[in-house]
């Protein structure tokens, strides 16, 4: 025989139970357009049955339920979808950043513009065609200045332009590194949240961990991390084998700045016959630390920076200032050998400025700027040969001579780094839009397991709806049950 | 069974959006700018040939504008070298009528003194330029090559005591070369300096009436004609050879520039088609757009 009051409080129950539920509904009605979000779903059982005691039995007169109520709240999620997720963000990081950056270094060059420097070489060239046959006229002489001053010019420019953004590259790791640390630093305290929340019997902390999850995910798109659920719900990041995020403690990433040399030789006399002399470049290399410990980096958009920083590198020392130096020995090695209208002979056309053997520092000579004369056009050294263009001829005829630089021509040296640089865009566009197709995808499936659809909320509403209906029909015949018992009895 | 969330439609949406936005924006950037690629990363490959064939386009008219300044400068030579044969022609008829017959001191002198005349103008001849260069001196184009030394002494004639006999040269194409002047010293037998002594030579016998020495002139000017003739015959094929590379550079340029629109131009009809196509998958796009915010339950409950 149940208690008198019994059946109300079965009512109650499942009236709070149905009004819990409808919460759960209009949460999730709430969010559903919140990215970070995963719905949630209340999970009702039944509250402990009571055995009643009978006649002939203490116990055994059958179990009768006791009412409802609402278990735990669980948000829907698959843990899997994300780690993919976490994994290929690494590369989309890494492929985008260095896709948009390396069309910077690309428009730096701008080589299909009537400015670039593919077409300022092929000007050079030209305007020692025209010298070889106006050598005696001043103003032609001083187009041929002009003409290599611009070239110059342009060499100065990429130069500096490339330096510029090998720097702002530099600051942007920073900027990530400290974008990374303060991700570690919330994730790390929510980790501690939803321990403290969690070790309460049945209770999730399910916005918590959405928003913990959206902080990682961040996180995954910037630097190559493990990730790692313990059984105290608390994720543990590692980067490359080191411990970014331990429960609720973090160690920072650190980039440590140092400089590197590199070393390379340059024909400083442009001489062919004397011994090359080495010349040194500095640069910053970013290395990561954490703890003290030396971290490599491999994936993510800081890859991505650091990679481009080094393509800077290459295409500084490898291809232009290379480029610089052996424009500069040719020129000079054939203009050394010739007479100007003077009759003198053994001037240099180009010079570095500084004992800096770069693009930066490259200069026509100042003598030859400020006398067009100067330029030795002649192979004769009597200065009445005003009509002999013949050195000028064989200046301009460098621009076909073959083996000036590596094994090839200037222009197709420089055509070559054109085009790899356009092929090397071209990959990282593909890779970063296959990332991004790959990724939509698996958001998109993510949304399908975890998104919130309006209907499904608007039908559950309905179903808890009715249900608390139907709990309050069931306390109001009780009412009326007891009203028949207490009132009709005392009359 | 799939679920769709209102966000899946959304998000799909949105995707297909703007990748058909991206394309219409590329054919729209083609129709505008004419080019098929602004970076050499929208096509490698093809820009690397343009960039061949821009410069292969740029030297070859280098080459045709450096045939061309030779043509002019040997047209010049040439019309000298044919006024020389005339003038040299007119001085024989003088000669060989002075070497006939009886003249009067008068008559003799008046043709000595049209025969100094000529020699002035064959110095004048022998002094041409093109633009400000002298055309006979070789490669010293600045210095004045004749005077008048009025002596038989052809060392008397040179006005800076040499004539250059160095080449001026003009390429024409990669490591070809063409030399485009004749120097004074190939005119003639001997140079101008010899024809212009020879003719004070002449001067000199008809003021005298020596016949054997005005006969010796004579053919010593049929020498000076001979030679003169095969320098201008030279001036000719020289001539001739760069008319015909500045044809075949123009010819080729003309073939060139059609590679460089194929590689590098945009097919109009082919695009705008693109484009046409490309504007009704986008305006179905928007159409849908506009129907997925659906009608939900909520529209249907109380």
């Amino acid at each position: 025989m149940g208690s008198t009051f019994g059946g109300i409080e079965i009512g109650k129950k499942a009236l709070q139970t149905q009004q819990k539920s409808l919460s759960v509904t209009a949460h999730n009605i709430a969010n559903a357009n919140n990215d970070k979000y995963s719905r949630q779903w209340a999970i009702q059982s039944t509250t402990t049955p009571y055995t009643y005691p009978s006649i002939y039995s203490t116990t055994g007169a059958g179990q009768v339920g006791t009412g409802v109520k609402v278990e735990r709240i669980e948000r829907i999620r698959d843990q899997f979808i994300d780690t993919r997720i976490r994994y290929e963000n690494q590369a989309l990081g890494e492929w985008t950043v260095k896709k948009d950056n390396l069309r910077e270094i690309e428009s730096i060059f701008n080589e299909l513009d009537d400015g670039g420097l593919f077409n300022t070489l092929n000007e050079f060239w030209e305007s020692f065609q025209e010298l070889n046959n106006n050598p005696e006229s001043l103003a032609l002489r001083e187009t041929v200045v002009q003409k290599s001053i611009t070239l110059t010019t342009q060499f100065n420019n990429i130069d500096k332009a490339l330096v510029n953004f090998r720097e702002h590259l530099g600051s942007e790791i920073e900027g990530k590194i400290v974008e990374v640390n303060d991700l570690l630093t919330k994730i790390a305290s929510l980790n501690h949240q939803i321990k403290v929340i969690e070790s309460g019997m049945n209770k999730k902390a399910n916005d918590l961990a959405d928003e913990r999850d959206y902080l990682i995910e961040k996180l995954s798109k910037m630097v190559d991390i493990q990730v790692r659920v313990d059984s105290y719900n608390q994720v543990n990041i590692s980067l490359n084998g080191i411990n970014l995020i331990d429960g609720g403690s973090y160690n920072e990433l650190v980039a440590v700045k140092n400089i590197e040399n590199i070393s390379v030789n340059v024909d400083h006399d442009d001489n062919p016959l004397t011994a090359d002399v080495p010349y040194q470049y500095d640069f910053a290399i970013f290395t990561f630390k954490v703890n003290g410990n030396t971290v490599p980096v491999e994936s993510g958009e800081i890859k991505g920076l650091i990679d481009v920083r080094d393509k800077i590198i290459d295409y500084k020392v490898n291809k232009l200032d290379k480029l610089v130096r052996s424009l500069k020995n040719e020129v000079n090695y054939l203009h050394q050998g010739g007479y100007d209208l003077y009759g003198n002979t053994n001037l240099k056309f180009f010079e570095f400025e500084a004992g800096e053997y770069d693009a930066a520092h490259f200069k026509v000579n100042s003598a030859i700027a400020s006398d067009p004369a100067k330029i030795a056009a002649s192979t004769s050294p009597d200065p009445d040969d005003s009509g002999n263009g013949e050195n000028a001829l064989a200046i301009a005829d460098l621009r076909y001579k073959q083996g000036t630089i590596d094994t090839t021509t200037f222009n197709d040296f420089w055509q070559t780094q054109a085009s790899k640089l356009g092929i090397d865009i071209e990959r990282a566009e593909r890779m970063s839009d296959n990332q991004e197709v790959l990724i939509e995808q698996l958001k998109q499936k993510r949304e399908e397991i975890s998104g919130v659809s309006l209907d499904e909320e608007l039908t559950e509403m309905i179903k808890y709806q009715h249900g608390y209906n139907a709990a309050a029909k069931v306390i109001a015949s009780m009412n009326e049950m007891l009203d028949t018992l207490v009132n009709g009895l005392l009359r | 069974m799939t679920r769709i969330t209102n966000n899946i439609i959304i998000n799909d949406f949105m995707k297909n959006y703007r990748e058909s936005s991206r394309r219409l924006n590329k054919y729209m950037n083609q129709l505008s700018n004419g080019a098929k690629f602004s970076q050499i990363s929208d096509n490698a490959i093809d820009a690397a040939k343009s960039l061949k064939l821009e410069t292969t386009i740029k030297f070859n008219n280098q080459y045709a504008d450096n045939a061309e300044t030779g043509i002019r400068w040997l047209a010049i030579t040439d019309q000298a070298l044919d006024d020389v044969v005339k003038t040299l022609r007119r001085i024989r008829d003088i000669a060989v009528k002075g070497a006939n017959g009886t003249w009067t001191n008068n008559e003799r002198a008046k043709m000595q003194e049209e025969v100094e005349q000529i020699k002035k103008h064959l110095i004048e001849i022998g002094n041409s330029k093109y633009g400000d260069r002298y055309i006979f001196n070789g490669t010293k184009t600045k210095i004045k090559p004749y005077k008048d030394g009025n002596t038989i002494n052809p060392a008397d004639y040179l006005d800076s005591g040499t004539i250059s006999q160095a080449q001026i040269k003009r390429e024409i194409f990669e490591g070809s070369i063409v030399e485009i002047n004749i120097s004074g010293k190939d005119v003639g037998n001997g140079g101008f300096s010899q024809i212009f002594a020879d003719l004070k030579e002449l001067s000199n016998s008809l003021a005298t009436g020596d016949i054997p020495g005005i006969n010796n002139s004579i053919s010593k000017i049929d020498q000076h004609i001979e030679k003169t003739l095969a320098a201008r015959a030279r001036v000719g094929a020289r001539q001739q050879r760069l008319e015909l590379v500045k044809t075949r550079l123009e010819t080729q340029e003309v073939e060139y520039s059609k590679i460089l629109s194929n590689t590098k131009d945009v097919d109009i009809p082919e695009t705008i088609m693109k484009l046409k196509n490309e504007e009704n998958v986008y305006r179905a796009a928007l159409a849908v757009g506009a129907r997925i915010i659906m009608p939900s339950l909520i529209n249907f409950l109380k």
